[in-house]
């Protein structure tokens, strides 16, 4: 289960980008899984949460995205997605292809809210 | 980088960052500094039972007689050993090896500040193969990026010849693969063809060794193998993965 050390990661990231922004608190997270980076989405997404409830960081929530596997064929220069873990160009036939996205787990993008309209939010 | 969305109050900070990027770049300098002391690291990966530690014996063995037959030919060779539980593989190699036990407690895969506290605790001895003979286990392993210089995977007879397909990661990152037991390929259900066509799907370019360590047989060319891609890589080669 390293979903649980990938999520540690995440978290001690998210934290940091989130002292950046002073007057402002985390509301959500989200992440892209890539088809092949050999992380199981659900439980990255509770790894994530757990660990995050006991951090500077609870009440987030958190967004699990998958992300296609991409490849560019290093023979005739096309984009092309690999389906079934075939690692073959599907216009040349060419077995030369560089993954170019999808082999990893992506930070995507965090989203802030100022404090104040937190506060009403919960208030409401 | 930053725009307001529904909620006038939110605001969105694109990161766009590959989550294990700076473990990365941790594992480019463990690989730099190995690579300076001509020490090529060679990441062993296997679900469990495979035959990692049998197959570094009988390497270890096999080089051991090469030494005998001639001095210029000796390969040193050091083993970090991650296992959940015990030090029994630290031990069956130590005869032959400069070895340390890295016990994970309960995790299921080796890490790069774990390589580096066995290196440490071996006190970093001169050797021109450091192995790391990871956790058993085909998933989470292929995930961690230890600094190695290459990546080969064990696939014994006996698990079956479906393996590549059901585990895409392990196999396209590795640079070779070794088919393990084949002593026993008259007793078992297991076509050495449909694996490495399996294999060769995933990673197109990935060397392969059908190898007994008990017979042994196809131990000298696996050995040769690494001596060849170490050379290889001294001389400025890279080396690709993924």
């Amino acid at each position: 289960m390293h979903e649980m050390s990938i999520a540690r990661s995440l978290v001690v990231q998210v934290i940091d980008l989130t002292r950046d922004q002073p007057g402002q608190s985390l509301s959500s997270v989200r992440v892209r899984v890539g088809e092949l980076a050999g992380v199981e989405p659900q439980l990255l997404l509770a790894a994530c949460e757990m660990l995050a409830e006991e951090s500077a960081i609870a009440n987030t929530r958190w967004e699990i995205l998958s992300q296609p596997l991409l490849a560019s064929c290093e023979l005739c220069g096309e984009t092309i997605e690999i389906r079934g873990f075939c690692f073959a160009c599907n216009h040349c036939g060419s077995t030369s292809v560089r993954v170019t996205s999808g082999d990893a787990v992506i930070l995507e993008q965090i989203t802030m809210v100022a404090m104040q309209a937190a506060a009403e939010d919960r208030e409401r | 980088m930053t725009q307001a969305t529904h909620h006038p109050a939110e605001r969105v900070i694109i990161v766009q960052r590959d989550v294990q990027q700076s473990a990365r770049l941790v594992a480019d300098v463990f690989r730099q500094a190995m690579r300076s002391r001509g020490t090529f690291v060679v990441n062993l990966l296997s679900s469990p039972g495979a035959g990692k530690t049998t197959l570094l014996q009988a390497t270890a063995q096999h080089w051991r007689t090469e030494e005998a037959r001639s001095d210029d030919r000796r390969y040193r060779m050091a083993v970090l050993v991650g296992d959940i539980a015990t030090d029994r593989d630290a031990q069956r190699l130590a005869p032959y090896a400069t070895v340390a036990q890295l016990t994970t407690g309960g995790a299921c895969h080796l890490d790069l500040s774990l390589v580096q506290r066995g290196w440490d605790a071996m006190q970093q001895p001169a050797c021109e193969f450091l192995f790391l003979e990871n956790v058993g286990n085909l998933v989470c392993p292929a995930a961690h990026d230890l600094g190695e210089h290459l990546r080969v995977i064990l696939l014994s007879t006996t698990e079956g010849d479906d393996k590549p397909a059901k585990y895409p990661k392990a196999f396209r990152t590795s640079q070779g693969m070794v088919i393990s037991k084949t002593d026993l390929l008259p007793h078992v259900p297991f076509s050495c063809d449909a694996a490495v066509a399996d294999a060769r799907r995933l990673q197109p370019d990935l060397a392969v060794f059908p190898v007994s360590a008990l017979q042994p047989t196809g131990i000298a060319a696996w050995c040769q193998y690494l001596v060849d891609q170490r050379t290889k890589f001294l001389n400025g080669h890279t080396i690709n993965s993924t």
